[in-house]
């Protein structure tokens, strides 16, 4: 694991003047070769020396696509934070073309790093000393942590479940073909290949068109809004984006239970998820709704907890309330337009220590208050954007395009009258490939779905 | 070696069958290392198949029927010839730890002590336990249960005591067998042939004739053998279940020992009886059974595919509802089998139990079933108990070899380390490696899909992949291993040619190819190019260079065939085997560790993992636990002041008797 070229974004998410993209390795030269050119149009790369700063551009090797004028510095080994040779690449900053260069790179050969890599890297290369060490197993705990729960959190959400749909469709044709390797003299019906494989492949090239608009999602303050129904969660929603001109995406929900909408917050970018929408009026909705505010508290970076000022505290308010724990929260009492059942001490009882803001939302008051309050919140380091989405977003989609290609070849591989044992290697590396996003380990699942889906025992 | 009835040795008490796919790959892999397996199969099948024969040759496996009596009997004559081999019959009824010896020399002192159930005591430096299904073993038939290990055969149950005493845990798994039948009372009429192949097939390089017990007439019953070709074989027969079977089977479910919780282990999904079958796959109105003669001779036949422990009576109406069993009788009645086990995260990979040291586990009592794993394991336990006796000699003379893989085997053996097959390098290294890193609840069967690397496990190249282990262990003699060095060196030189010369499209050579039933070539193209085609075989190919022999053109063709996948599995092997370099300390205290979650802690701590690559195969430890581990490891180097670097050595093996020395 220590032998290949790693990837990261080095710099912190958000909107900045540059970011750096950073490739540490032996084939970190080789790639900077294959996507970097000093002027427009040319097709070959320069020969570069080390500790020197280039401009030029960063371009598709396929299409000749400029993606990013960009300064190049290239930093050849042992003389580097690594200890192996470094690339450093200075795009311009925010997002979306730091993500683009950076799955250039991941395209070209490079892994994403892990998260603490290059400085567990530089600790093994020896460029580090044993003090050090326990800074680094530190870092590494710490980001491992919030790495696996956003991963858990991912695991509710709308591309792992695709994910697992069609991870299991690849392992039902990997079955299929191996029962029939395995079990030679057991009665495996005849299944069609060719076209599960021409469906998943479809698939995939789908997710990976919208992997980018995830991303994109992805990126900024998660604001989520809960509180229970009726209290004017959707109107707060929407007079805030009335109230703001500047719309960065407006993406339609991410689950069919929740909006999310993307707005720039005096240049902050802010992800508004609304947790309402749906059957309010259902008998389930309580428990539904309950459900639905603790997945979305649980992604969010801050919370705008919603109370109805006209109506005196429920069950209901107490038990969101409950799942704030230490989230950063502001607490909006909404309808202050309309007399109050609630005072102000008795709502701000519920969530201890967050700002309290008195909002009109169908009327656009206290909005200029909620807005600050939000800002403050991020100001004050009480809520910030998550960095984590942004890594572990590119790493599904570079093994969305592994699987991609594993697919292509597999279908290749039997579109060719090769042997089956070609197709069944594929097909498993597109099924690891798949198990990556979701964490599930291949052989058991093969066995147990032969197993299930086929008399096995002759 | 102690067994419970010397002419039940290389007994095979279910099918009377060896191979398949990753089996028939196990016993090539055997035969390369030196051992026996192949040349006893060869000696006695009765029949001979290649299976999977469309499929690609890295899944195509030989599959044998075996006479049962024969091959007991020659391996037995196998046994009795080996120099310094005592045989005795005896129940082991305890094996204990002798405290306080101190070892001889380099070697270890001989701390076990064996116990028959006559009081006759054995002292070893090392054991190879092999229990089958002996241990604790309680056959049951329908409402019947009585203690056994084989029909026929006593169960060993005081061992089951000495084990726990041992310190080992012992966990219970099923296996069953079917009825055997008289093949007098079978309309063959009524079954379906299936004959053995035509063209000459063995397990070993140049195979071996029959035993002079299978010259001569087969037993006069059995309709179309195949007499007089490159063997005299017998064919299997299939029939099929009917409605009516199944009405049989659902109406006495109530009688069932499997689904009224009289047992209790767990049995085999990919080895269901058959009433499992029959409830699990209600939809499927029908399923084959092979009647497989048990033997040249006799007239008892295997009904595979009906393992069943039902009560007697139901057994024979069942079979009788098949119009081509209508009158048949039985000989033998199926039956299930529960037996004790260890659980393997228990064992280490060289086969030693981690809490006794020189007791070695082989076969069904690591959680394994079948002949061929059970025979893999004998041998891996065989070799290492042998170099745990004497000390763990070191050898600077051994061959080497230009395969990553194979070089690492052979460098640890020069060391004096154990004998440990990696996964990319043997089916045997897959088993044992499978074994101690995940949680063994069912016995375990090797199939091809648990080999990542299984384009370069082929059954055709074993004798290429493990040659030169098996002469370096001693068990290959010379000669073979030349034989095998021979053909590696004259299969780089055939593809070396061809991937130099290019065929032009002349008439000359068109019509050449053909005429050899070939496309002809519309440009130029490198020779090796038209190895690849689909259409290439060794015969239409071979007038390319008229001097290679047959069993090279054979590697030849597969070798092109396979070149691209082959090189991107060779670079994935090489990634690997960094992973597999980094060893692990066997008394790491995982809770010292800081940073590892806790299910991987845990896991860990179980399975006690030789090398980072190994912990990375446990289920549940991620990438980031072994990032954490990788830098705890690399803590421990410097805390210790070693110089070995990223790049160290996997340190296999106990180096017992150098410490203590």
């Amino acid at each position: 694991m220590l032998d290949d070229t790693v990837a990261a974004i080095s710099t912190p998410i958000g909107e900045g003047g540059i970011g750096i993209v950073r490739l540490s390795g032996p084939r970190a030269l080789a790639i900077a070769g294959e996507l970097f050119r000093r002027r427009r149009g040319l097709t070959m790369a320069p020969a570069l020396r080390s500790h020197r700063l280039y401009h030029g551009w960063i371009c598709d090797p396929q299409s000749g696509e400029p993606l990013d004028e960009v300064l190049l510095a290239y930093m050849r080994g042992p003389g580097t934070y690594t200890r192996e040779d470094v690339v450093e690449i200075d795009c311009h900053g925010g997002p979306l073309p730091l993500r683009r260069v950076l799955e250039l790179c991941l395209r070209l050969g490079a892994r994403l790093a892990e998260p603490g890599e290059l400085t567990l890297r530089a600790f093994l290369n020896g460029r580090l000393d044993l003090a050090q060490a326990e800074s680094v197993l530190d870092v590494v705990r710490a980001r491992t942590e919030t790495g696996l729960r956003l991963a858990v959190e991912q695991l509710g959400g709308r591309l792992s479940s695709a994910i697992r749909d069609l991870r299991r469709q690849v392992l039902e044709v990997l079955a299929y073909l191996t029962a029939t390797i395995d079990f030679v003299e057991d009665e495996i019906p005849p299944q069609d290949v060719a076209g599960p494989l021409e469906m998943t492949l479809a698939r995939v090239d789908e997710l990976l068109a919208s992997a980018d608009a995830g991303i994109v999602y992805r990126q900024g303050l998660q604001v989520a809004i809960v509180g229970r129904p009726n209290v004017g969660k959707s109107s707060l929603l929407n007079a805030l984006l009335r109230q703001e001109r500047a719309i960065v995406t407006p993406i339609p929900g991410t689950t069919r239970d929740t909006l999310a909408e993307t707005l720039n917050l005096r240049g902050i970018p802010v992800v508004l998820v609304d947790t309402a929408g749906i059957r309010e009026s259902d008998q389930l909705v309580e428990r539904l709704g309950v459900e639905r505010s603790r997945r979305a508290t649980a992604a969010a970076d801050l919370v705008l907890f919603v109370l109805a000022g006209d109506e005196p505290l429920t069950g209901y308010d107490r038990e969101v309330a409950a799942l704030l724990a230490d989230k950063p929260a502001v607490l909006v009492l909404n309808k202050a337009d309309l007399p109050t059942a609630i005072s102000a001490a008795e709502a701000a009882a519920l969530v201890p220590g967050r700002p309290l803001v008195r909002t009109a939302a169908t009327g656009g008051e206290g909005l200029a208050e909620l807005e600050e309050a939000i800002v403050q919140a991020v100001f004050a380091g009480r809520a910030a954007p998550s960095a984590e989405p942004l890594v572990s977003n590119p790493r599904h989609k570079q093994a969305l395009w592994r699987a991609r290609e594993h697919l292509a070849a597999a279908r290749e591989a039997y579109a060719a009258g090769l042997p089956v044992d070609c197709a069944t290697i594929d097909l498993s590396a597109a099924v690891n490939a798949l198990g990556e996003i979701t964490g599930e380990s291949a052989t058991e699942d093969l066995l147990d779905t032969i197993f299930n889906q086929f008399c096995i025992g002759k | 070696m102690l067994t419970l009835n010397l002419d039940n040795v290389a007994l095979t008490p279910c099918n009377p069958s060896v191979g398949g796919p990753a089996k028939g790959h196990l016993v090539r892999e055997i035969d390369a290392l030196g051992g026996e397996m192949a040349r006893n199969v060869d000696r006695t099948f009765i029949q001979m198949r290649l299976l999977n024969t469309g499929k690609g040759e890295a899944v195509q496996a030989l599959r044998a029927q075996v006479d049962k009596r024969a091959y007991g009997a020659a391996m037995k004559r196998v046994l009795e010839s080996q120099a310094n081999l005592d045989l005795k019959q005896a129940l082991v009824d305890d094996i204990r730890l002798l405290t306080g010896q101190g070892p001889q020399g380099r070697r270890p002192a001989p701390a076990l002590c064996v116990t028959t159930s006559l009081d006759a005591q054995y002292r070893a430096r090392a054991v190879v336990l092999t229990t089958g299904t002996s241990l604790a073993g309680r056959i049951v038939t329908g409402e019947r249960d009585f203690p056994a290990g084989r029909a026929g055969e006593p169960p060993a149950v005081h061992l089951a005591t000495g084990l726990r005493r041992l310190g080992l845990q012992l966990g219970r798994l099923k296996t069953g067998t079917p009825p055997r039948i008289d093949a007098r009372t079978v309309d063959f009429s009524a079954t379906l042939v299936q004959p053995g192949s035509e063209a000459p097939l063995f397990f070993t390089r140049d195979g071996l004739p029959p035993e002079p017990e299978l010259a001569g007439a087969p037993a006069s019953i059995y309709p179309r053998a195949q007499l007089g070709g490159w063997r005299d074989q017998l064919p299997c027969y299939q029939v099929r279940t009917n409605a009516q079977t199944h009405a049989v089977i659902r109406a006495n479910l109530d009688r069932a020992p499997l689904f009224t919780g009289f047992i209790e282990g767990i049995g085999p999904r990919y080895c269901p009886s058959l009433e499992d079958k029959i409830v699990r796959f209600a939809h499927k109105d029908s399923h084959p059974l092979f009647l497989e003669p048990e033997g040249w001779r006799t007239h008892e036949m295997y009904v595979q595919g009906a393992n069943t422990s039902l009560p007697e009576d139901v057994q024979l109406a069942l079979l009788r509802t098949i119009p081509a069993l209508g009158r048949v009788e039985m000989t033998r009645v199926g039956y299930a089998v529960e037996y004790d086990y260890v659980p393997p995260h228990q064992t280490k990979e060289s086969l030693e139990a981690r809490a006794v040291p020189g007791l070695f586990l082989a076969g069904q009592i690591n959680g394994t079933s079948g002949y061929e794993e059970a025979a893999g394991q004998g041998l891996v336990a065989g070799v290492n108990a042998a170099r745990f006796a004497q000390g763990w000699p070191r050898n600077a003379s051994l061959p080497s070899s230009g395969e990553p893989a194979c070089a690492d085997v052979l460098a640890a053996l020069a060391g004096g380390e154990q004998l440990v097959l990696p996964r990319s390098l043997a089916y045997i290294g897959v088993m044992i490696d499978d074994l101690v890193t995940s949680d063994i609840d069912e016995p375990y069967r090797l199939l091809t899909s648990r080999a990542e690397y299984r384009l370069r496990l082929r059954q055709d190249n074993a004798d290429l992949r493990l040659a030169p282990i098996g002469y370096a262990l001693g068990l290959l003699s010379r000669e073979e291993y030349g034989r095998t060095e021979a053909k590696r060196v004259a299969v780089d030189a055939a593809l070396g040619v061809l991937r130099e010369r290019y065929l032009s499209p002349s008439p000359r050579t068109n019509a050449r190819l053909v005429e050899l039933g070939q496309p002809a070539l519309s440009g130029p193209v490198r020779a090796v190019e038209v190895l690849r085609r689909p259409s290439a075989t060794a015969a239409a190919v071979a007038p390319l260079l008229p001097t290679v022999p047959p069993a090279v053109w054979e590697q030849v063709l597969i070798q092109a065939k396979y070149e691209g996948y082959l090189r991107k599995q060779n670079q994935e092997v090489d990634r690997a085997l960094r992973l597999e370099r980094r060893h692990v300390p066997a008394d790491l205290d995982y809770a010292s560790v800081v940073g590892l979650r806790a299910e991987a802690r845990q896991k860990l701590s179980r399975f006690h993992p030789s090398s980072l690559g190994q912990a990375s195969r446990i289920y549940g430890v991620t990438p980031a636990d072994i990032s954490v581990l990788l830098a705890h490891l690399e803590k421990l180097h410097r805390a210790r002041g070693s110089q070995v670097g990223v790049e160290g050595i996997v340190t296999h093996g106990p180096k017992v008797a150098s410490d203590e020395a």
